[in-house]
């Protein structure tokens, strides 16, 4: 009577265990909180996953109130303390998620009220140009459509790849499909914009010859390890989602820049920055790299997304 | 930035999180089909149609990976139903290994994070095919009740009373019960197995510092240690199959290839949280079998693509 007793305790706390997780998920997918620990291509899963606990809390809760001939089938005898300790382990699972949800939920809303350039999760072209404008070795993107849709033109004169097919104005479409924006090539500059830094990084370092002596505008984190990084050397950096949270990585292009000039006191870890400069092919530890050679410096908010995805 | 240097509980637990929301829609893939296996498949029928020449069994298991796109959390309850359902040891051994590499959702990954660079695409694949050919070939003669604990192994199944309903709608409710309890059992495992991998990635900062230390330590020595560093790297930091290419490519370039497909081998079929997972929904025998076998045979494998096939352009 008693392990009955125990028993049906343990199916009720069950079954709140399944809707309180179930809500959990659908809400944070709802909320586009996710965003804060994995990839948006994993919403759809993250949300049936939420749905079928929904489900299960649900079959859990009409099962007390079904008469004993129409319950589910019998369910294997798990011993109680093994099935106790696995509810524990979910209870613990399920406080920890909300402890992170509700901390993100807090930044993500304070983010999206203080930052100006949230729009939409991004700094649109023309806000970044309207910032180009002012730099050395920056111009206005006063091309027209019928110069973009010309051939393209690398740095020495020579036609690029077929597969590089401008659409749009002011894109570019890689060879693996991807559609890029901030492509001024008969300018030969590239603006780089919050969210397309994965998509252009690996562009440009696939085909640094292509882009050698081009005006790159990009927005970064500045990073300066002494053991990475020689003085004048450092990296607008961005955090690269590729899966989860667990899984980012730096990417960026080592800089360098005038330690005397009048932008070093904007160099310092932590700090966010919008970087022009001229591309070059340099080196890094042996390995040839993409580097740039910084003409301007301007200090720069957050991103509405602080991660890139690939 | 922010979040990766944040240090305390809260950024364990985002990671924790990040970890749990990415692997477990998948977990819960594999125990819905592994829940419909095991309530519409009759008893006994996968026995009589699948082949019995141990050799085609394994070929089998490959082709069966290769149609379930998942990452390696959705193949071990898979696994465990298929042993259920009384398919040989060796062909579900090599289902569950090579699940997670030769689907057409990981070879696609691994091509976009290589910058459309089939070759890796194709080495990745085919090692990755020969280490679950060989590890599944020592199960060979062995049965499910060897390693799988004795309540989950053919012997019991029917007499769950998940499988005697009759109409549609029961065996449907059936399905969800089952899977219910599955997931109670198979995610409390996982997510012991994501705490422990957590712990190891908030000490050891995060997979970039973790790859650079690695690149330092096996800096000046041979490729079999860097291969064998990789592994272990692999190991640890249970990355899922469909991410860790882009990872590879972004933050393992100063290794070798060799080392590269290392880790983009091993880490798939055999990682802490899997591990884990198989322990607690088979049996520690298993999951030390299992991790043990890969192992050395992803060793072997890789020391050998290694020594033999140094003049091949991979990368």
């Amino acid at each position: 009577m008693k392990t009955k007793k125990v028993r049906f305790t343990a199916d009720f706390i069950e079954a709140g265990l399944f809707l309180w997780l179930g809500i959990l998920l659908v809400g944070i997918v709802a909320q586009n909180i996710t965003r804060f620990f994995v990839v948006h291509r994993l919403k759809p899963f993250i949300a049936g996953t939420g749905i079928i606990c929904i489900c299960w809390g649900m079959q859990k809760v009409s099962a007390f109130f079904s008469s004993a001939e129409n319950q589910q089938p019998q369910e294997q005898e798990t011993p109680e303390t093994v099935y106790h300790f696995r509810l524990l382990i979910f209870y613990c699972l399920a406080l920890c998620v909300s402890l992170a949800v509700f901390q993100y939920r807090k930044a993500g809303a304070q983010r999206n009220t203080h930052t100006p350039a949230a729009k939409n999760g991004t700094i649109t072209e023309n806000e970044l140009n309207s910032q180009i404008q002012r730099y050395p070795g920056g111009t206005s993107p006063s091309g027209s459509e019928a110069q973009d849709e010309a051939p393209l033109q690398d740095g020495a004169g020579m036609e690029t790849s077929v597969n590089k097919i401008q659409t749009l104005p002011h894109t570019l479409t890689t060879a693996s499909g991807q559609t890029l924006g901030g492509y001024y090539p008969d300018e030969k500059r590239i603006c780089i914009s919050d969210t397309e830094g994965a998509g252009w990084i690996q562009e440009i370092e696939e085909h640094t010859s292509l882009y050698t002596g081009w005006t790159i505008t990009m927005k970064g984190c500045v990073v300066t390890d002494p053991a990475v990084f020689g003085p004048g050397m450092f990296c607008p950096s961005r955090e690269l989602m590729t899966c989860c949270v667990a899984d980012l990585s730096l990417i960026g292009f080592t800089c360098s820049y005038d330690t005397n000039g009048p932008f070093a006191a904007l160099i310092h870890d932590g700090s966010w920055v919008t970087v022009t400069g001229i591309l070059k092919q340099g080196d890094f530890q042996g390995q040839p790299e993409p580097q740039i050679v910084c003409t301007h410096i301007e200090k720069a908010d957050p991103p509405a997304d602080v991660y890139l995805y690939p | 930035m922010q979040i990766v240097g944040r240090p305390g509980i809260l950024h364990a637990c985002t990671l924790f999180t990040g970890t749990w929301l990415e692997a477990v829609p998948f977990l819960l893939l594999g125990i819905l089909f592994s829940s419909i296996v095991q309530v519409f498949v009759p008893d006994g029928f996968l026995q009589k149609v699948f082949p019995r020449n141990p050799v085609l069994g394994i070929g089998f298991g490959i082709l069966g990976g290769f149609f379930m796109p998942v990452c390696d959390c959705a193949s071990v309850p898979v696994f465990r139903s298929l042993t259920k359902k009384g398919i040989p040891l060796p062909a579900a051994v090599a289902f569950l290994t090579a699940a997670p590499i030769i689907n057409p959702v990981v070879m696609l990954s691994t091509w976009y994070a290589y910058g459309g660079n089939i070759r890796i695409v194709f080495a990745r694949t085919f090692l990755g095919m020969i280490c679950s050919v060989l590890t599944a070939a020592t199960f060979t003669g062995r049965k499910a009740a060897d390693f799988i604990t004795a309540a989950d192994s053919a012997e019991s199944c029917g007499e769950c009373g998940y499988c005697s309903g009759t109409s549609f709608s029961g065996k449907c409710a059936a399905v969800l019960s089952y899977s219910r309890e599955e997931f109670i059992e198979a995610g409390s495992w996982q997510t012991i197995g994501i705490a422990i991998a957590t712990l190891f990635q908030v000490l050891s900062g995060s997979i970039s510092s973790s790859f650079h230390r690695v690149s330092f330590f096996s800096g000046n020595c041979g490729v079999i240690f860097s291969v064998l560093v990789m592994m272990i790297l692999a190991y640890c930091l249970s990355l899922c199959s469909t991410s860790d290419a882009v990872i590879c490519s972004v933050i393992g370039k100063s290794f070798a290839p060799s080392a590269q497909l290392a880790f983009l081998v091993f880490g798939p079929m055999m990682d802490i949280k899997n591990t884990i997972l198989l322990g607690g929904m088979c049996s520690p025998k298993m999951a030390g079998r299992m991790a043990g076998t890969t192992f050395c045979v992803c060793l072997f494998v890789m020391a050998a693509f290694a020594l033999c096939c140094t003049g091949v352009k991979i990368l």
